[in-house]
């Protein structure tokens, strides 16, 4: 069937392209008109020292309490108004100046006049204070760099002759996962569209599991194992490396099941562009992460990863440099070997291999197009656990091959790097804004040497700004303050880790993210949640203390308003991220995706039942039946599925009644297997449909969710006990819909 | 004479004296060089015969203790009190006579067997008073004769209070203990006249004589029409003898041709003018002489001879450099390059601009150690530039090391750190139990005193032209009981010399005209010690009521500088156009002076009322809206309105001048006859010279001052670009709204080109 594919496989990705570039490409008329009009160089060069002069006036100017407050309330108003814009990119960059330009001035103002600390508790608390500040600053300005212009880079078509079409290799690795979770993405690589002759597909099993290679053999794809496991996944990759010849070489997540588009998609800007050595294509995921698990936000709240590959690969694209991120991805082998092939320093093998490939000069590509999904990570746990791993690497990166020093790095490029190392460094300044408003309530030490209406007037427009700004940027991919919960769910657990790989880049150990699993029963984490707990206790306390300070009088009201204000902040947003560690139960070990398709139930005596699927999994599928007397548990039953010219039937057991009828699949061949992907996680537009289209993100409703989340859990928390939790909870399932022909 | 030279130590020096000491040696060190290659070119004169002694011709000095430094009245408390003045005697006379005339008062409640009033010369006790009990209240006046024999030159006059209260235990600080002396108190000295050699080597003696409190007034004499150079060398002798003068004033009346009937006086002769009266043996170059005053026998003349003017200056700015090493009677010098011109904000009686300045340069080791529980403050005499920009600054950085002796147990002892009597920080004198660990206490010198560091900033809108850093320490101690106090006064202050106050950060910017700094700190003349770019402006015949006038402001800008003005130019009303790359000080008087008419445009607006056409008044309204962020002594006051010229002696009137732009001109006028005096009393006489003379207009009627004080025209100094920027734009709103709009505008554009062009780059054909 594959190499008939080909032509339909492009007609759909046409109608794809088009879905998916409407929505991005609508939303800039100023890039869409291709006015070329441009400034002579000499001309520029003025523009740019007079608007240098005048930038560096609008930060400097002192302005007194008034004039400062105008000065804020005229530029918040000015946002808003450009935020309701239809200027496309232009708001947006206006946005940032604007946004920068707040808090520049707040920046300017606090390391000139509020830093006279009277004592030594004080200096040290506020120059931490000031830190995590600049800290937080730095990467507010690296975050504009990278998110100001998404290139938004489309799929480039390939030439007719198929024999002008490069030979790929697919690496699947796979170390511990359990093969039911491995098959189906086998089946999916070995569907992909592209000529016979040119696609091999690869099973790295560093696990050298027999059950694996039979698998392989039965399947027909490649099997490969090495003696040792010598740096995990990247040695991994090297090794096969060395014994295939493919031109490019694809990589898969062993849980990320591509579609058969992938090569189609991806593989022409190669053709187009020599010098291209990777390009990545999104991580999707269809069950829901930790966060969306356990806020029960899935597909309503954008989860932590659309931000990532909604926005900031393709903002990095601009500045070329979009990394590799280990998966979904295509690399030329030829730069891949120049640079010695998959890096082996860090455990972050992905990030350095690109920035060693950029560094050799070769361009890197993202394709904001999903052509693959898989499972997120599905615990808190195992979450932090590769955060953890991430932060580890992006810190060993940094310390010993950092992209601010060495050849070879466009100045865009270097920014954009350090941005993705830096942005690791979280923890540590986010456990001082949590903690900074408690120094003033608990000690009265004035950390912030400034009268409490003149910090509002300076810091209201900054943080505001910001806030706008990033929701006109980001309102698609992040809500907003939904950033500040994965942040502090992760900062006490990532701190340590990266101050050790900052010390010692060999400090630490490396943990394989656990995937696929079943939670039988919620619980919390209490582990995981204590040092949270500890946090809110604390901010509890020093609303406490606050208010017994507003009461008494004693202290100046409008600094207690703040930091009381500041606390309450603080707690909304704790409470939320212990909301995360109570682990709510799943019961399947290979999350469903919803898809309603037309399905016929096959009964032994030859009678037919027609009825509808309401979603899959790789080992199951939930009907619709109008009649449900007809089923009886254990009872066995075949069942065909079709969309579009394919059909497949599978035989299945019945496994749960009810309205909707759970049927769990048995004895199903490779082909069948394979059929029931190519129904399924195969098709090209499968992902693009949902992905990136939660709603957009409204500042205050955002604020109020979580307000909601945190307040609910915390009254959870207080008055029943986690562990008696109700089972109430609901099967977790996917709401992915897929398009019925 | 010499026989007076057994200098006592002074208690208790003069706060103003105290400043001008180092300056004085500062000023030696700095011409030292200078000096040894002078004095080899000296042709020596034979010495004349001495002059015949003068007739002896007795006069009277009284000084009130106010007189003799004592700006408080003397309050004595304790068992022993004490408080004291200096009092010194010229060099040119002898007492024979002296007399103290006390009004005091003390307190009912003394013992009258026990307690006195002592008066002390020298720490010898002249007099003792009894203290009766007083049937009355008020102040009792006693006059106590001091024996002349205990007067030296350099004296100390001391009153001490013995008091006693109870013949049981006494509290020496009960609140019975208590003696005032009023500072009108009068000392009268009788004093004859000495006869004195005629030596250079004597100068400034005895034409100033520092033991002399007195203002100074010093008569110049010149021949017909003095030409500009002649004026030149009368005017750096002027600001020599007023930079010596100090705090005492000096004026330096002028008269052509006649020698003053009395008294010493300073001739400038050019050939070939001669003044009737004096014989002048030819001359070989530029000369000095000392002769007797030919109308006084006590009286001294300095001459100041040369062929032409340059020897003239030559020679007048030779005394005014070396005055203190020349000798005998006659001396011709060799014609000798002036001194090196001197750099901006050099002169030598202001805070350095360059580097950090110890305190140690200011002050003694003397004056920097305290002891007791109370000692008085010390004080530290600073003159800052009065064109600091501390826009948005916490104030001149001190780095204060300090030591003291730390008492056993937890008491309030502190350092207060004060400016010009306001205060500024105040710093514990922690005690021996809090300073806790035996790392601190290793510290402990071997005069008990510990090593400490703090840091304060002085404000500079608290700082005056002639300002004073008090840093004062107050040590308390704890009461043990009745009897049991036995306070030994062992505790003692010290501020380390290497204590820093440093102005070298901050950028020089003044907004002008800002008469207020004139008056107190002849600037922006005394930007340049030398006055090298000052030319001053008298009419083409100047009077001597001008040259008089024109003298006592050298003498003003000498005194603040402590410099003379050796590059000085003088200029007349045709000339002026020459001298237009300086800032000119116009002196005139009546309607002598064109310029006044044809500048009247610049002039300030009070001086032509009326003038003023509607739209500047609007612009005026509009420009007062930004007042409320001016300092407070540009902000303007009600004398800008209602002002008119009746009765008005003189003026003084700052502007930009007409010739150049960033040039300032100051003018001072008097009415014809005694108006300009009038106005040099003025700008001399006012005990606090940060009031008085300010903004761009003052106007003396009397003794009545008013001034003018308006919004800034221009502005002179060098601030970089970039903080006169922000200066400017954070003195104006609109603008700073406009630029930042325009920031924003352009920034936005410029990116946007920019990363539109880079992704065209980036993205395929």
């Amino acid at each position: 069937m594959r190499p008939t594919a080909g032509l339909s496989a492009c007609a759909q990705l046409d109608g794809h392209v088009k879905t998916a570039a409407t929505p991005l490409g609508s939303a800039n008329p100023a890039t869409g008109s291709g006015r070329t009009w441009r400034l002579h160089p000499v001309l520029s060069a003025w523009v740019a020292a007079v608007t240098g002069v005048a930038v560096s006036m609008a930060i400097s100017v002192p302005l007194d309490l008034y004039q400062q407050l105008g000065f804020g309330l005229i530029s918040v108003i000015a946002a808003l108004l450009i935020r309701r814009s239809r200027w496309g990119k232009l708001a947006v960059i206006a946005l940032i100046v604007l946004s920068l330009t707040g808090s520049l001035r707040y920046m300017y103002w606090r390391l000139g006049s509020t830093l006279a600390f009277d004592s030594l508790l004080e200096g040290v608390l506020g120059w931490i204070l000031v830190g995590a500040e600049m800290y937080a600053l730095t990467i507010l300005m690296l975050g504009y760099l990278q998110t100001a212009w998404p290139l938004r880079r489309s799929p480039q078509p390939l030439p007719a002759d198929q024999q002008q079409w490069p030979s790929v290799d697919i690496f699947i690795p796979s170390y511990n996962e359990p093969l039911s979770v491995v098959r189906m993405t086998v089946l999916a690589a070995q569907a992909i569209d592209w000529p016979a002759d040119k696609l091999r597909i690869y099973l790295l099993d560093d696990g050298r599991r027999d059950d694996f290679k039979a698998f392989c053999v039965e399947a027909g794809a490649g099997y490969l194992t090495r003696a040792d496991n010598t740096h995990a996944k990247a040695g991994n990759l090297n090794a096969a490396l060395g014994r295939t010849d493919g031109e490019f070489v694809a990589v898969f997540d062993c849980d990320h099941i591509p579609t058969r588009s992938f090569l189609q998609v991806t593989m022409g800007s190669f053709l187009q562009d020599p010098k291209l050595a990777m390009l990545q294509t999104p991580h999707h995921f269809f069950s829901p992460d930790p966060f969306e698990k356990n806020f029960k936000t899935f597909h309503k709240v954008p989860n932590e990863a659309d931000l990532f590959y909604g926005l900031v690969q393709d903002g990095n694209d601009l500045w070329n440099a979009a990394f590799f991120c280990g998966s979904c991805a295509v690399l030329r082998r030829a730069p891949l070997l120049e640079v010695g092939g998959v890096a082996v320093e860090t455990v972050t093998e992905d990030a350095h291999t690109s920035l060693k490939m950029s560094r050799k000069g070769y361009n890197l590509a993202y394709l904001a197009i999903p052509q693959a999904a898989g499972l997120a990570t599905e615990s808190l746990s195992a979450h932090i656990g590769q955060r953890i791993r991430w932060a580890r690497g992006m810190a060993q990166i940094f310390r010993i091959d950092n992209p601010l020093l060495g050849p070879g790095l466009s100045l865009g490029q270097r920014l954009c790097y350090v941005n993705a190392m830096l942005h690791f460094f979280y923890g540590l300044p986010r456990l001082v804004f949590l903690t900074s408003p408690l120094a003033y309530l608990f000690f009265s030490a004035q950390v912030f040497q400034a009268s409490g209406t003149m910090v509002l007037a300076y810091a209201l427009p900054h943080i505001l700004l910001s806030i706008i700004t990033n929701s006109r940027i980001q309102g698609k991919f992040r809500h907003s303050f939904w950033n500040e919960v994965y942040e502090t769910v992760l900062a006490w657990y990532i701190t340590w880790p990266v101050l050790l790989a900052l010390i010692s880049p060999k400090l630490g150990i490396f943990k394989v993210t656990a995937k696929g699993g079943i939670v039988r029963k919620s619980y919390y984490d209490w582990r995981m949640g204590l040092p949270y707990l500890v946090l809110l206790g604390l901010n509890l306390l020093g609303l406490g203390a606050g208010a017994i300070r507003l009461a008494s009088g004693s202290a100046p009201g409008a600094t207690v308003a703040i930091n009381l204000v500041w606390c309450l902040y603080n707690i909304i947003i704790i409470s939320a991220s212990i909301l995360v560690a109570r682990e709510a139960r799943q019961l399947r070990s290979t999350p469903r995706v919803a898809a309603v398709l037309p399905a016929t139930v096959m009964w032994p005596n030859g009678r037919t039942t027609v009825c509808e699927t309401l979603d899959f999994s790789s080992s199951g599928v939930g009907l619709k039946v109008s009649d449900q007397t007809k089923f009886n548990i254990g009872a066995e039953i075949q069942i065909a599925i079709s969309r579009g010219d394919i059909e497949t039937v599978l035989t299945g057991v019945v496994a749960q009644l009810g309205e909707n009828l759970g049927i769990d699949f048995k004895h199903l061949s490779i082909a069948q297997q394979r059929e029931l992907a190519l129904i399924t996680f195969s098709r090209a537009d499968n992902w693009t449909g949902t992905w990136g289209k939660t709603k957009l993100d409204a500042p205050f409703s955002a604020l109020r969710d979580l307000l909601v989340f945190g307040l609910m859990n915390l009254f959870s928390l207080t008055v029943r006990s986690a562990l008696v939790w109700p089972r109430k909870l609901g099967r977790q399932t996917g709401s992915v819909r897929i398009k019925t022909p | 004479m010499k026989a007076h030279k057994s200098v006592k130590l002074k208690i208790r020096p003069p706060l103003r004296d105290g400043c001008c000491k180092p300056h004085r040696g500062k000023l030696t060190t700095l011409l030292g060089s200078a000096l040894l290659c002078w004095t080899t070119a000296f042709a020596v004169q034979p010495a004349t015969p001495a002059e015949v002694a003068a007739a002896a011709a007795s006069s009277n000095q009284r000084f009130t203790l106010r007189q003799l430094g004592a700006l408080k009245p003397f309050a004595l408390r304790g068992l022993d009190g004490r408080d004291g003045v200096p009092f010194n005697v010229r060099a040119d006379s002898v007492i024979t006579k002296a007399s103290l005339k006390l009004s005091y008062s003390y307190s009912p409640d003394l013992l009258a067997d026990l307690s006195k009033i002592n008066v002390l010369i020298n720490g010898e006790v002249a007099a003792s008073l009894p203290l009766p009990k007083q049937i009355g209240s008020g102040p009792v006046e006693q006059t106590v004769s001091l024996p002349p024999q205990m007067i030296t030159e350099f004296n100390n006059l001391t009153l001490q209070l013995i008091g006693h209260y109870s013949m049981q235990c006494e509290d020496p600080a009960h609140t019975s203990l208590w003696a005032t002396v009023s500072n009108k108190s009068v000392l009268e000295l009788t004093t004859e006249p000495i006869a004195v050699a005629n030596d250079l080597a004597l100068l400034p003696e005895p034409f100033f004589d520092r033991r002399d409190p007195r203002p100074l007034t010093l008569p110049f004499v010149f021949a017909n029409n003095p030409d500009d150079a002649t004026l030149e060398a009368a005017g750096s002798l002027s600001s020599w003898f007023g930079a010596l003068a100090s705090y005492r004033g000096a004026q330096f009346p002028a008269s052509i041709n006649a020698v003053p009937a009395s008294g010493h006086a300073i001739v400038l002769i050019g050939n070939p003018s001669a003044i009737p009266g004096l014989e002048i043996p030819p001359l070989t170059g530029p000369t000095l002489a000392i002769i007797a005053n030919p109308r006084d026998p006590n009286g001294k003349l300095l001459l100041v001879m040369g062929r032409d003017g340059q020897e003239l200056k030559s020679a007048a700015a030779a005394l005014a450099v070396a005055g203190k090493s020349l000798s005998g009677q006659r001396l011709v010098l060799a014609q000798s390059a002036q001194p090196a011109a001197r750099r901006p904000y050099d002169a030598p009686r202001w805070l350095r601009s360059d580097r950090a300045v110890k305190l140690g340069e200011l002050g003694t080791a003397q004056t920097l150690n305290v002891s007791g529980y109370n000692p008085g403050a010390i004080a530290i005499k600073l003159r800052v530039p009065p064109d600091l920009f501390g826009w948005n600054d916490k104030g001149i950085p001190l780095d204060l090391k300090y030591r003291y002796t730390p008492q056993p147990s937890l008491v309030n002892s502190s350092l207060t750190i004060g400016l010009n009597d306001q205060f500024v920080k105040s710093l514990p004198l922690l005690p021996i139990e809090r300073l806790g660990s035996g790392t601190l206490l290793a510290k402990l010198q071997s005069d008990e005193t510990l090593p400490m560091q703090a840091k304060a900033h002085l404000p500079l809108a608290m700082l005056r032209p002639e300002s004073q850093l008090q840093l004062r320490y107050m040590y308390d101690y704890i009461k043990q009981g009745e009897c049991r106090d036995v306070i030994i006064d062992n505790v003692r202050g010290a501020i380390e010399p290497d204590s820093t106050l440093d102005i070298s950060g901050y950028s020089h910017f003044l907004a002008m005209p800002d008469l207020a700094a004139f008056g107190g700190s002849g600037f922006p003349f005394t930007r340049l010690a030398d006055l090298s770019q000052t030319a001053v402006v008298l009419p083409d015949a100047p009077n001597a009521q001008e040259v008089s006038a024109y003298l006592a402001v050298l003498g003003r800008l000498g005194e603040s500088t402590g410099y003379p003005g050796t590059r000085i130019t003088v200029t007349r009303t045709a000339k002026v156009a020459g001298a237009a790359d300086k800032d000119l000080l116009l002196i005139a008087s009546g309607d002598r002076q064109p310029l006044l008419k044809s500048w009247a445009s610049a002039m300030p607006a009070g001086l032509d009322a009326g003038a003023r056409s509607g739209l500047s008044e609007l612009l005026d309204h509009a420009i007062s809206w930004g007042a409320a962020y001016l300092p407070d002594r540009l902000k303007p006051t009600s004398a800008a309105q209602g002002f008119n010229r009746a009765g008005m002696n003189a003026y003084f009137a700052g502007f930009e001048s007409p010739l150049k732009s960033g040039r300032s001109v100051v003018v001072v006028w008097g009415a014809e006859g005694e108006g300009l005096q009038a106005g040099v009393d003025a700008l001399l006489g006012s005990e606090d010279k940060n009031q008085g003379i300010a903004g761009r207009l003052a106007i003396v009627r009397g003794k009545q001052l008013d001034s003018l004080v308006e919004q800034p025209a221009y502005h002179i100094g060098d601030l970089d670009w970039f903080t006169r920027m922000r200066w400017t734009l954070s003195q104006n709103l609109s603008l700073y709204a406009l630029a930042s709009a325009l920031a924003a505008g352009l920034a936005t554009l410029l990116v946007f080109v920019t990363l539109r062009s880079l992704s065209r780059k980036r993205l395929p054909a």
